[in-house]
């Protein structure tokens, strides 16, 4: 299987330097995508309450992050030891692991600009998906989304309601890209040409040290064209070779090692292709 | 047993004959109607009115915003510039002439005069809608919840600015190939708005709004334009067909 | 003839559209919430989601409000926001919103309200006290005036940093106007306890700075490794009650290295320091080596524009304030604006009744804070009257509970923040319609005394015009910045206090306790929002349990492990928790998060760990004759 090439690829670049683990791109990203709040009870549905409560938060099992930020320390003892933090959005893979394993092709990735697409009413909810993304970057959802009462008045109209039983995942705030193509249509611009800040995700937007850089990686005019070709970039598990377009920057050798699962007794994997 | 009686059991292939026809012209004449239900519009907006006599543009209700996006139905916002009414003052009124606030009946009858000033039409009829619409909406600051007959669900992302540039005469061409998607009188008359590839033609000359036809059991309007349909235009077209050019 | 009716339906579009239908039908259930479409709009104003305050955009479609977003112009925000904001809508639409007054849990009119509180409000006399959770807002000057004019001066606010460097800077120092710090144009920032990029002061554009100033060299010293220690280059592991002694050691080099201050008790305070905190007596208090220090010093000293940052007890700050005056660098002083209402108290004013002692009134009003949660023991009133926008400890404790208007529904402004470089004013007009029956507090209060205005709006108004601002401008989301300095000459060094002060004191307990605020899992005055839960880690909370986080080595000493469950205790209560071992905890401190174990909230924020305000003992700086929590101590044992 070739690795897809588009034109337009869109990117991040996030700079764990700047990574502060506040979670506001997590907040900001749920409340973009309509991700409900998680309820244990479920006053409207009788028959829930017979059997068991729903999940709340606090299994994180079950909780739909799109955008999940990690810690990560570099196991040394007091005063050597260090944390990091690294959000993790869907990897937008160029080689994805969880296209080919779709039985019902609701995800694919065939749009100009390498976005993995997700449909919904599509999604028969099996999971191979899931089971085959190395980042578990993919959610299920298991319960219903159910907003406290009033909550659900001020929702977002860029992402559809998903009922249970589909999964979902990052998708660049994809109807911000189809907006911004519609702005610029709007003002006589190409929209496939869409200037650096035009299209921007609701984390990178929100991220208040401008930790995610987001933008058209075949763009010399994105900053993140250079940004993903720095000495310091690195992508997660590159060894398993599905050419992820999230890059992370740390000028920190361990933070750099762990990227691609570094074990500490010797050696990381290379690069290789999948037949 | 090697007579066989099948013939005189099953009575012989007229009743089948019969029996399929039956339901050849039921299924495709009577049943598919069965499956919507005509529910009216909640004011009777005449386009003719505000079209013909009032020489109104199109674009003067339905235009794009600065950010590309379209605003089809338009909002109380825009027709408070003609049909104004100082909800304070309606209000006043309806509790001076001692009619309960929640009887939307009693004050149309009431004819109240800050209401009455207001209205712009001229036959009872026309009236009768306006006034619906000023006690119902406007004075509520409420918005008319209009039934959308080219209804989407919420995971369709459709784009009025991306087909903005259609000119009908060029698709004109391919009306054979689009035959199954556009109805080919669309393109008789010279016709001027691209509008009319999918929205209902000669819509702007109606005097009452035709009833929104809504599917029982899917919710969905009968002239909501299935997948493969936009599908079509786009593979004649050489637009992309990828899964989020139209999904969110 | 079934037969072949049978196999004629087949023929028709009949079973096949009626199956397309029916696979509509279950993609559409009626209880999924369906989305309105609109005209979109960023509708920038000011958020009081958390202490200090900030500039955002409110997004809403045809006219409701759904999201928020950073205001890339405002140079509070920058474009970014902290989590708390973030959910801001969510709040607003929250099911626990005050839906009307209510007397002792029963509803009452607007009117009623008004009157029962104007007969107190005449019966208390001057034994009227008022606690404030807004640190920067003008509706203080309106609460203040109240209090004037019922010839009282008990104006209180929640504990806070603003109220520690005001002590320090204009109490100890004799300086005028607040301090300030220039995070953007700083080569070398040190952040001396402040967890400036978490939740220290105003956060965002303290974030927005960093990110801003890619060159400049950021270290931290506090006894855990916070979020904002994973960002900088270094962090120093000092404990909370040696902040000052490292501060002043740090002095001791920079004074030795030439520097010094035009201020009348220079000698003194060189005097103090070169006897008193010495590399090895600062070694011996704090822990800090030598090397460490020198180290510090000399990249201090080598920068150009360098600036320290203090948090924690009114000596630490007033030992910061002399270290980045002997550095001159990047320490502001910033004017206050003018005020709109004669009687109100000034800032310094306002800032200088000390809560820890406690407050003791006839009548009390609390403006959106929540002393029942995070003072659980110190407040007593004859009668209660709560402001608040959702329910809380304090509302819940209440006698008369008025709800308000939240920060998106209402006029609001924001006077510089604690820790802004420059005296900044936002103004915000509401951008949503409440949906619950809510005034203004500034409203009902203008109604209970003549204090020369109608509405808060008229307040605002004033206040706009007396400091010479365009108010069309700032409702557009601008700000209004005052470049002037005030006048440095009368600052001294409070040397005869400082020396003193800034001697370390510790409880009584086995372990010292090191509590830290993240704003994900909520402030004093804000529990978590609805879509923050999935971001609290499991190390503050797993399942609904608190966890504290210690080091292995302490771990080893107390005899517990990962998952332990022990009982802290201090100060008037205890708390249970599970134990994490985190490696950037100093050694004989045990790390514990604020702001959980709530017990009145949403189902987000209700029952989810324990309420780690219980344990924190207030000391007396002895000579600063301050409260501080500085020093907490606890003792842990295994359950």
């Amino acid at each position: 299987m070739e690795i897809k090439e588009f034109k337009i690829k869109w990117g991040m670049v996030i700079d764990i330097d700047k990574c502060t683990g506040c979670g506001a791109c997590m907040v900001g990203c749920q409340v973009e995508n309509n991700i409900a709040p998680m309820t244990k009870k479920d006053p409207y549905n009788y028959v829930q309450a017979l059997t068991t409560d729903r999940d709340d938060a606090a299994n994180k099992l079950r909780t739909l992050t799109w955008m999940n930020v990690y810690e990560m320390s570099n196991r040394k003892a007091f005063p050597e030891h260090e944390v990091a933090y690294l959000p993790r959005p869907c990897m937008q893979c160029g080689h994805p692991a969880c296209v080919p394993v779709c039985p019902v092709v609701a995800t694919d990735k065939n749009e100009e600009g390498g976005i993995v697409s997700q449909i919904y009413p599509r999604c028969i909810g099996c999971r191979y998906c899931m089971a085959a993304c190395p980042y578990h970057a993919r959610y299920f959802n298991w319960w219903d989304p159910l907003w406290p009462e009033g909550m659900d008045k001020g929702l977002s109209p860029n992402a559809s309601v998903r009922p249970r039983g589909v999964v979902e995942k990052c998708s660049f705030c994809h109807s911000r890209y189809l907006g911004a193509k519609d702005k610029a249509r709007a003002e006589g611009n190409d929209p496939m040409d869409l200037p650096d800040g035009a299209y921007i995700t609701a984390c990178a937007e929100i991220c208040p040290t401008k930790a995610i850089t987001f933008g058209d990686l075949n763009n010399p005019e994105h900053r993140v064209h250079e940004l993903a070709k720095g000495k310091n970039a690195f992508r997660l598990l590159e060894k398993l070779g599905l050419d992820p377009q999230v890059y992370y920057t740390s000028e920190r050798e361990w933070v750099r090692l762990q990227g691609d699962n570094y074990n500490g007794d010797g050696g990381h994997g290379t690069p290789s292709n999948h037949g | 047993m090697e007579e066989r009686k099948s013939s005189k059991r099953c009575g012989g292939v007229l009743p089948f004959i019969i029996g399929f026809l039956a339901t050849c012209v039921l299924g495709w004449a009577v049943i598919p109607g069965l499956f919507f239900e005509e529910i009216e519009q909640p004011i009777r907006f005449s386009h003719a009115i505000h079209v013909e006599d009032q020489g109104m543009e199109c674009d003067s209700c339905h235009n794009f915003r600065e950010d590309g996006s379209y605003a089809g139905f338009p909002s109380n916002e825009g027709c408070a510039d003609c049909h104004a009414v100082e909800a304070e003052e309606v209000m006043e009124a309806i509790a001076e002439a001692g009619i309960d606030p929640a009887d939307y009946d009693a004050i149309m009858k009431a004819e109240l005069d800050a209401i009455e000033g207001s209205l712009l039409s001229s036959s009872d009829e026309n009236k009768q809608a306006e006034r619906e619409y000023v006690v119902k909406y406007l004075i509520q600051g409420k918005e008319v919840p209009w039934l959308n007959y080219q209804y989407q669900p919420d995971n369709v992302y459709f784009s009025h600015q991306a087909h903005a540039a259609l000119d009908i005469a060029e698709m004109a061409e391919l009306k054979n190939e689009l035959s199954s998607v556009v109805d080919k009188s669309v393109f008789d008359e010279p016709a001027e708005q691209n509008c009319n590839l999918c929205h209902l033609k000669d819509i702007d000359k109606s005097d009452t709004p035709p009833p929104f036809e809504r599917n029982v059991l899917s919710g969905y309007s009968k002239m909501t334009m299935k997948m493969w349909k936009c599908e079509r235009c786009h593979a004649l077209k050489g637009q992309p067909n990828a899964c989020y050019t139209c999904h969110k | 003839m079934s037969v072949g009716a049978t196999v004629g339906i087949l023929f028709t579009p009949t079973v096949w559209t009626a199956l397309d239908d029916v696979s509509i039908w279950t993609q559409n259930w009626p209880w999924i919430p369906t989305l309105k479409y609109g005209e979109v709009k960023g509708v920038p104003t000011v958020s009081k989601m958390c202490e200090s305050g900030c500039a955002v955009k409110v997004r809403t479609v045809a006219g409701e409000a759904f999201g928020t977003e950073g205001n890339v112009d405002n140079p509070i925000s920058g474009g970014g926001i902290c989590p708390l904001c973030a959910n801001g809508v969510q709040v607003m639409n929250s099911p626990t919103r005050i839906k009307a007054p209510m007397l002792k849990g029963a509803e009452i009119s607007w009117d009623e309200a008004k009157q029962l509180v104007t007969e107190k409000l005449a019966a208390a006399g001057n034994k009227v006290a008022v606690i404030s959770g807004d640190q920067t807002g003008t509706i203080n000057e309106v609460f203040s005036a109240l209090l004037t004019s019922q010839g009282s001066d008990a104006f209180y606010v929640m504990p806070c940093e603003m109220q520690a460097a005001d002590k320090a800077w204009s109490g100890l120092m004799g300086g005028s106007g607040q301090v300030g710090y220039d995070l953007e144009n700083a080569d070398v920032v040190l952040l001396a306890g402040a967890d400036a990029l978490e939740s220290w002061g105003p956060t965002v554009a303290n974030m927005k700075a960093f990110a801003a100033n890619e060159s400049g060299k950021f270290l931290f010293a506090g006894p855990v490794q916070t979020r904002t220690a994973a960002v900088t280059s270094k962090w120093v592991p000092v404990p909370t009650e040696g902040m000052a002694a490292f501060t002043l050691g740090l002095c001791y080099y920079v004074m030795q290295a030439g520097r010094s201050v035009p201020a009348a008790d220079f000698e003194q305070f060189k005097a103090m320091v070169m006897s008193g905190y010495t590399p090895a007596k600062v070694e011996a208090a704090t822990g800090v080596s030598a090397d460490t220090m020198a180290d510090i010093a000399r990249t201090l000293l080598s920068a150009s524009n360098p600036v320290v940052i203090p948090s924690g007890s009114v000596a630490a700050d007033a030992a910061a304030f002399a270290l980045n005056l002997l550095l001159g660098g990047a320490m502001k002083v910033l004017p206050e604006f003018a005020k709109a209402i004669d009687g109100a108290m000034s800032r310094s004013e306002m800032l200088k009744k000390d809560i820890l002692q406690g407050v003791s009134a006839d009548l009390l009003l609390v403006y959106e804070a929540n002393p029942a949660y995070a003072l659980p023991e110190q407040v007593k009133a004859g009668f209660t009257v709560a402001f608040d926008c959702v329910e809380t400890e304090t509302t819940a404790a209440a006698d008369l509970v008025l709800p308000t208007p939240h920060s998106f529904e209402r006029f609001d402004d924001l006077a510089s923040p604690y820790g802004l470089a420059a005296a900044t004013y936002a103004l915000g007009a509401p951008v949503s319609k409440p949906t619950v029956s809510v005034m203004n507090a500034g409203d009902f209060v203008l109604g209970l005394a003549a204090l020369g205005f109608e509405t808060f709006e008229d307040v605002l108004d004033a206040k706009v015009a007396a400091i010479g601002a365009d108010k069309r401008a700032l409702v557009g989301g601008a700000v209004h910045v005052l470049a002037e300095t005030p006048d440095l000459s009368g600052v001294t060094l409070a040397s005869s206090v400082l020396g003193k002060a800034a001697v370390p004191v510790k409880g009584s307990g086995a372990v010292a306790l090191a509590p830290y605020t993240l704003l994900n899992v909520g402030t004093a005055n804000q529990a978590t929002t609805p879509n923050a839960p999935c971001t609290i880690s499991n190390n503050q909370l797993v399942g609904d349990f608190l966890v504290v986080m210690m080091a292995s080595v302490t771990a080893k000493k107390l005899g517990v492990d990962v998952g332990s469950k022990v009982k802290l205790s201090g100060g008037s209560g205890e708390c249970s928790a599970l134990v994490q071992i985190y490696e950037g905890v100093l050694p004989g401190v045990v790390a514990a998060p604020l702001g959980l174990g709530h017990t009145v909230g949403d189902e987000f924020s209700k029952g989810k760990g324990d309420n780690v305000y219980k344990i924190l003992t207030v000391s007396s700086e002895a000579a600063t004759g301050t409260s501080t929590w500085a020093g907490s101590t606890v003792n842990i044992a295994k359950i």
